[in-house]
């Protein structure tokens, strides 16, 4: 009777029942990972407003911004077509979480610098955070000539600063929003030579993805109206900005076209000099063009042209 | 006492005929190359995880797409973005049954079949892969190298880009194996 128990016992051993389930194995071997996540806009704009993505580490982008005169310029400006203003700007991504850049707008022949980079990135796995944030800093530098301006303008108050926050997260595969509390510091403005404006604005933006390649982008930038007379005598002399646009990538280009009141395409200008109101057809057609160069090595991977 | 003698036989070679068990993958790397008209693309994955069963001759492969490298960031984005979809299809799972003989115990090379399903962007094709099972001073690893069609996968590649991406891609897989202690 024992014998049979013990021989029972082995062949139980024996049997495939007590086998491995490889997919059990696997399952119970796995560890979790931190992910970032990637593409929460298509590209490192928006239309104006930076977006909470960058130039990818290692990669130069050439970026051409160009906005027509407005549509309410009618037949005889061809709704804005004759008139073109544009901005030519060069990025670069030095790390996974900074980017600089800089440009030249025809937009009072501003020269601007920049600096972008990650507080925080949103992930998901063992490190999880709902948001991405990050800091950006601009400086602009008017270089018309003083007979131009009518008046002599020293360096000082050819500057302007623009510190903001943006606050983004993507939500799903084919929605993302940002929030983009911002500082605007101008030492002169537009209708003023010798005051130093200091203006708070609200950004907010969002994309929808239509399709692989395809994304619509929506964006407004609210200001808060200041409460010195003269400042806000002049605060109302502009709009807040708005604007919608489509995100067309293929390949190594990002294309966008939109319609916008603002003109300018430096943060302190369509910030706070957005002369364009919707509801007089004050819009203008525009596109910006982006090019990406891999100019840094990453590890992994080989790229060879032929 | 001759009773016990032969159960303790019988119950030795039972275990030893189960000594072939379940091996892990230890260190795999996994890599696709693309060559086209303009341009020649790798990539490499260290992140697959897989386990073999000899007894049962069976095997199960599990690749995060998303750990693929690449040589530029922008062409890794757009390869889990817009061609392989990885926020659908975030693992490629190769899984079947082995053909073929071998000796674990004894060095040397052994060709085998590995028959099965290969879902890659969330199409299912049944695929039947040569490989390679080498066992040296006691090592076991394994090697196969072959190629995917990127059409039975559904992956769509733009009419622009037929200059820099192949229609076919050769897939290469090399990694040591560990057996599991249990």
């Amino acid at each position: 009777m024992k014998h049979f128990f013990l021989v029972g016992f082995l062949l139980w051993c024996a049997s495939p029942a007590w086998g491995q389930d490889l997919e059990a194995l696997l399952d119970s071997t796995s560890e979790k990972k931190t992910e970032y996540t990637k593409a929460t806009f298509k590209s490192s704009r928006v239309v104006n407003l930076h977006s909470v993505e960058k130039v990818a580490a290692g990669a130069l982008e050439f970026r051409i911004s160009h906005r027509f005169g407005t549509l309410n310029g009618g037949a005889y400006q061809l709704w804005g077509l004759d008139q073109a203003t544009i901005r030519l700007g060069l990025d670069y991504g030095i790390s996974d979480w900074l980017m600089v850049g800089m440009g030249r707008s025809t937009y009072q022949k501003t020269y601007d610098f920049f600096v972008k980079a990650n507080l925080l990135r949103q992930s998901t796995g063992a490190r999880s955070r709902p948001v991405s944030v990050l800091y950006f800093g601009n400086i602009a530098i008017n270089t018309l000539r003083n007979d131009v301006l009518g008046a002599e303008m020293g360096f000082q108050n050819r500057l302007s600063y623009v510190n903001q926050l943006i606050i983004g997260r993507k939500f799903s595969e084919s929605f993302s929003f940002q929030l983009s509390p911002t500082y605007v510091l101008r030492n002169t403005t537009p209708m003023s030579n010798n005051r130093t404006d200091n203006l708070l604005a609200l950004g907010m933006a969002g994309r929808l993805k239509l399709s692989k390649r395809v994304a619509l982008n929506v964006e407004y930038i609210y200001r808060v109206p200041p409460t010195e007379t003269r400042a806000l005598n002049e605060f109302n002399n502009f709009y807040n900005s708005f604007s919608i646009g489509f995100d067309i990538e293929t390949g190594g280009h990002v294309f966008q076209f939109h319609l916008t009141n603002s003109s300018p395409m430096i943060d302190k200008g369509f910030i706070a000099e957005t002369i364009g109101d919707w509801a007089n057809g004050g819009v203008h057609l525009g596109f910006n063009i982006t090019r990406n160069f891999q100019l840094g090595k990453k590890k992994g991977g080989e790229l060879k042209m032929k | 006492m001759k009773k016990y003698f032969v159960l303790i036989i019988a119950f030795a070679l039972v275990l030893g005929a189960r000594a072939q068990g379940v091996y892990m993958l230890n260190a795999p790397e996994v890599t696709f190359f693309s060559s086209a008209l303009l341009e020649d693309i790798k990539a490499t994955n260290k992140e697959t995880k897989g386990a073999v069963d000899f007894t049962k001759n069976e095997f199960l492969f599990r690749i995060p797409v998303k750990s693929f490298q690449f040589a530029s960031t922008l062409m890794q984005e757009h390869f889990n973005e817009n061609y392989l979809e990885s926020a659908k299809y975030p693992t490629a799972t190769f899984k079947g049954k082995l053909e073929g003989s071998y000796d674990l115990k004894k060095d040397g090379e052994y060709a085998v079949n590995a028959v099965g399903d290969l879902d890659i962007h969330g199409v299912v094709k049944k695929q039947s892969i040569s490989a390679k099972i080498t066992v040296k001073n006691g090592t076991v690893s394994l090697f196969s190298k072959f190629f995917i069609k990127l059409v039975d996968h559904k992956v769509e590649v733009p009419k622009l880009m037929f200059q820099k991406i192949a229609e076919q891609v050769e897939v290469t897989i090399q990694s040591n194996l560990r057996a599991v202690v249990k």
